[in-house]
């Protein structure tokens, strides 16, 4: 048979089932988003200055109350809500992955920059997975969960989105999930970062903004 | 080229050297070593009062001091000392695998149930992870952890010896890690299991006792 390529994508442009449906907030904590938190504060000064920064921290402005709602319209349709964050597993974080040790990203347990931000407190029954490398599959058991958990549909969010969001949807899609983006609810440190990181993956995922999912999750069927 | 057999023992067979070198205690909990974990508690009469559950709890009693000697022999050398745990990360257990789920193993974060033996107890800063499969490596980021720590040896140990200990045991030496059993420190339910199990996977470990490895371990070159 010769080789083919047909591109199907219609099951990925399917709205949300609640009940085989998910959404993971990816890095969404003090550590990051937080001009208190270790990766603000212990940026050089130029830096501190700089347009990046400024971006990046108006861009979690705008995204917590995107966040915010799209949590409370995930829990109010039945549909599992996770979250990763940068967190090591021990105090001096030898058992972070070769990048982040490069990187210089330590976050100790227990720690304040851990924290996922007020705006989107998790539950007290939801999985919060610690994470140390820039796959969210990579250090966490997060694939086996969702396969547990009957998952299908994976929606992601976040910071940043050509980082750990953008590795994030393309781990997702190998490993089988149809992926959902909410574009206006990642963040990053430039527009054209945003803009070309949307554009890298518009073929693993379908994009939407927040108030759109909010939306398709208000007329979905109950889980 | 032509096929070939050739099995060589001999990397297997070296003494453990701390530096690369990580102990994990498997399953070693209130949950079932303790007669009020909900394991031990919830068997049905006929089997609270089996020779099977009787001579568990035995091998318990007499594995107690040689785990103990173990993590102190391994503390004092600068091995790294592990711990899984069955523990779910939801309330109900939804996030399993269908093993346990269907074996009904639930034992919620936070109990009682989860915590580790008080024979041994986890240091703060030693890692303990929850597993909801019978593998160690399935449901916990375990390997991608002592290979960032960069371990090379792994010693096991634990309950059940011919259920989760021995599938560790497999699976650690499919993933490449040279691995040693430490015999005696592994609990199950008769004589004819516990034997049945070394000898299943004698071609996959080493096996030496307990005192035989805190022997190495006081003979190794420090960490």
């Amino acid at each position: 048979m010769a080789a083919y390529y047909r591109p199907q994508t219609s099951p990925r442009e399917a709205a949300l089932q609640p009940a085989s449906a998910a959404i993971c907030f990816i890095d969404v904590q003090v550590f990051n988003c937080c001009s208190t938190g270790a990766m603000q504060r212990d940026l050089p000064p130029a830096e501190q200055a700089g347009e990046a920064r400024r971006h990046f921290m108006q861009r979690v402005e705008e995204c917590k109350p995107l966040w915010a709602s799209l949590q409370q319209a995930c829990r109010s349709a039945g549909v599992e809500v996770l979250y990763t964050v940068i967190q090591s597993l021990t105090m001096d974080g030898r058992d972070r992955g070769r990048d982040y040790k490069l990187s210089g990203f330590h976050v100790p347990p227990g720690s304040r920059d851990a924290q996922v931000l007020d705006c989107i407190p998790p539950g007290p029954d939801e999985i919060v997975l610690p994470k140390t490398s820039s796959s969210v599959f990579l250090s966490t058991p997060l694939h086996y969960l969702l396969q547990n958990l009957g998952v299908r549909q994976l929606v992601l969010c976040g910071c940043v989105t050509d980082q750990c969001v953008e590795h994030a949807v393309r781990d997702a899609c190998d490993l089988g999930y149809l992926v959902t983006l909410a574009t206006d609810a990642c963040a990053t440190h430039s527009i054209q970062r945003q803009q070309a990181s949307l554009a890298a993956v518009v073929g693993y995922c379908r994009q939407r903004t927040a108030d759109q999912l909010v939306q398709e999750l208000a007329e979905a069927h109950p889980a």
